[in-house]
């Protein structure tokens, strides 16, 4: 359960992720192979995550247990620490990885990103963790040196 | 006031709206909040940190319309201020003193002030020794005020305490102090009529309109009356006497109760706040006489606070009772007996008022009461049907033309030198058989000669001015009264 939050990266996948264990748990009587048709909803990657949590002896539990487990799970992934972050473009995957790998080792390795597209930045990002709110964007730089040298 | 990108790159801190109730917001994040401090939302509304909970802040917000959640939020580092100044003098502008639409050409003051301001300890205090005028000859001489005093004016609905108020008001703003009028949930006709009363008396550059309508949201409601009190603490700073009108605080104690049950708080008696008490006495301490390089300086309070049913015993009546210095009681069977104003001076209580009076005052006022006592008792006394004395049928007809001396009518202002005056001739007046009418009559052209006639006008404040007791004043008067061609006669 521990890996879980860890191998999340973003505010979304989390969404995602949070979804299909609500679905799990409403057809908990019902769970043989439709866990794996549930999974399937989900993006291969995050379908491979969720499948190696709750797979191995999670199929022998009871149904009382099962559900159990699976709240658990969700009750670690609503204690995930979100950093959201603004940006100029929507981050290829490549990017995302060093950005979550990177706020992962700031923050912990239950953060989570909530990455938000903001056009108007045009470069940098801002950071706004826990109330803290951090403006490290070109847009700011320019406004900076514009109203320094025509204000 | 800056923007809120201004905001947020200066304290560097971003809270997100979780939950809107009315007027009640909670916001997370904003980690480094503090109370009553002033916040910013994105939508360009404003309001104030009311209290920091484990995880989230309430927000109590002033601007109109709804917040959505998801809205961002931006500290300001600075508590709720108001613009103060001279230049608002004349205008009608809403709780936080932003000028209302009529009045924006004017220009806005520069000085800002907190509305949170802690009451001026004992050493910059003095007692109260200064009278203040109402022009309501029966205030003024059974229940007289003081500057610095703060009075409580209660009674039922539609009893005449604003007509009382009016006056006050008009008094006051003609002997150049600066009054300020606080409606809290009025009506905006009211508000529009007392403009209107205000212009047509010309006395509308020494008074200050406050208001904070029903229609607005409960956060203006909320801060309307420590809006007018720091108006006139600025005014006090300037040297200047200051009377400040709240009307009314039973209101402002409901608006209190709206947002403490919608921020869940433990409710008290009647479901009032359980700080309701302290929220008042912190609010009306702020008020009083102070020292003044040039002397003193006094913010006088009118707090009123409304009755049902003329019972005076009600949770925040009770405490607004212990809050001020006193009470003047608006009696609704008094009302409907047709006595204008109908103030009830056997209830009504001034505590330092009294030392503000002159000797000769006090006395008449002494006098005054111990008669108005006799003539309560025989007028019960007769409802016996027992058969009267002489004796007892003149006290009831000179109670009854003292009586008239406390009638008066709405806007009709008498200065405390002609009130003692008056007072004086009916004292002396022998003939019991001019009736009530008769007697009306009579005092209207005494008042009609006083304010046209300079000459008598002179003589009758000289009068007054030079009697140090009540002997010695129905002496001199007694002496003039032939000089002064005085008919106690009709």
């Amino acid at each position: 359960m521990e890996n879980l939050g860890s191998l999340i990266q973003t505010q979304t996948q989390r969404v995602l992720v949070i979804d299909v264990i609500d679905a799990l748990v409403d057809n908990i009587y019902q769970l043989k192979d439709d866990a794996q048709q549930i999974l399937s909803t989900l993006p291969p990657a995050l379908a491979t995550i969720l499948g190696s949590v709750i797979n191995g002896d999670f199929v022998s539990l009871s149904p009382e247990d099962k559900e159990k487990f699976l709240l658990d799970i969700k009750k670690d992934l609503d204690k995930c620490q979100v950093v959201n972050v603004t940006m100029a473009f929507r981050p290829n995957n490549t990017f995302l990885d060093q950005l979550v790998s990177w706020v992962k080792k700031e923050v912990g390795q239950a953060a989570i990103v909530d990455i938000s597209v903001d056009g108007s930045l045009v470069g940098g990002a801002v950071i706004n963790f826990k109330g803290y709110y951090h403006d490290m964007t070109l847009k700011r730089e320019l406004d900076e040196y514009f109203s320094s040298k025509f204000l | 006031m800056k923007t809120f990108d201004e905001y947020l790159k200066l304290t560097e801190e971003v809270g997100i709206v979780e939950q809107a109730i009315g007027s009640i917001v909670y916001a997370s994040g904003l980690p480094k909040a503090t109370l009553r401090e002033q916040v910013l939302f994105e939508t360009g509304q404003y309001g104030e940190v009311s209290a920091l909970l484990d995880t989230m802040i309430e927000i109590l917000v002033f601007s109109s319309g709804d917040v959505e959640v998801g809205t961002k939020v931006a500290r300001t580092g600075e508590e709720v201020m108001v613009p103060v100044g001279p230049e608002l003098l004349g205008m009608t502008v809403n709780a936080l003193l932003v000028p209302l639409d009529g009045n924006k050409e004017k220009t806005t003051p520069l000085q800002y002030k907190s509305v949170d301001q802690p009451a001026p300890g004992i050493v910059g205090r003095r007692g109260i020794k200064r009278p203040l005028a109402t022009g309501v000859t029966l205030v003024d001489m059974l229940i007289p005020l003081g500057k610095g005093q703060r009075e409580l004016v209660i009674g039922d609905r539609k009893t005449g305490k604003t007509s009382f108020l009016v006056q006050t008001l008009l008094t006051q703003a003609s002997s150049g102090g600066i009054c300020i009028w606080t409606a809290i949930s009025k009506k905006r006709s009211e508000i529009k009529e007392m403009e209107e009363l205000i212009k047509a008396k010309g006395v509308v550059d020494k008074v200050i309109i406050i208001t904070a309508s029903p229609q607005e949201t409960s956060g203006m409601r909320f801060i309307a009356p420590y809006s007018a009190i720091t108006l006139a603490e600025y005014f006090r700073d300037q040297g200047i006497d200051t009377l400040v009108i709240l009307d009314d605080l039973s209101y402002h104690a409901k608006v209190c109760r709206e947002i403490a049950l919608l921020s869940k708080r433990f409710p008290g008696r009647d479901s009032y706040p359980v700080d309701i008490f302290n929220l008042h006495a912190k609010m009306l301490e702020r008020a009083g006489n102070f020292i003044h390089d040039h002397g003193e300086v006094s913010i006088t309070v009118l707090v009123v606070a409304e009755t049902s049913g003329g019972d005076l015993g009600g949770y925040v009546q009770t405490n607004l009772m212990s809050v001020t210095d006193g009470h003047i009681y608006f009696d609704n069977d008094l009302f409907t007996r047709g006595r204008r104003p109908a103030i009830n001076p056997f209830l009504s209580v001034t505590r330092v008022g009294r030392q503000a009076q002159t000797p000769l005052q006090r006395q008449i006022s002494q006098e005054f009461i111990l008669f108005l006592s006799l003539y309560e008792k025989m007028q019960n006394f007769i409802h016996f049907g027992a058969e009267v004395t002489p004796e007892v049928k003149q006290i009831l007809a000179k109670g009854d033309k003292m009586q008239s001396l406390m009638d008066q009518k709405q806007h009709v202002i008498l200065p405390e030198s002609l009130q003692a005056f008056l007072f004086g001739v009916l004292w002396l007046q022998e003939d019991t058989q001019m009736s009530i009418v008769e007697n009306k009559i009579y005092l209207a052209k005494l008042i009609d000669r006083y304010t046209k006639d300079s000459g008598f006008k002179t003589s009758i404040d000289s009068l007054v001015t030079k009697s140090n007791s009540l002997s010695e004043f129905i002496n001199n008067l007694q002496g003039e009264m032939e000089i002064l061609n005085i008919d106690t006669n009709l």
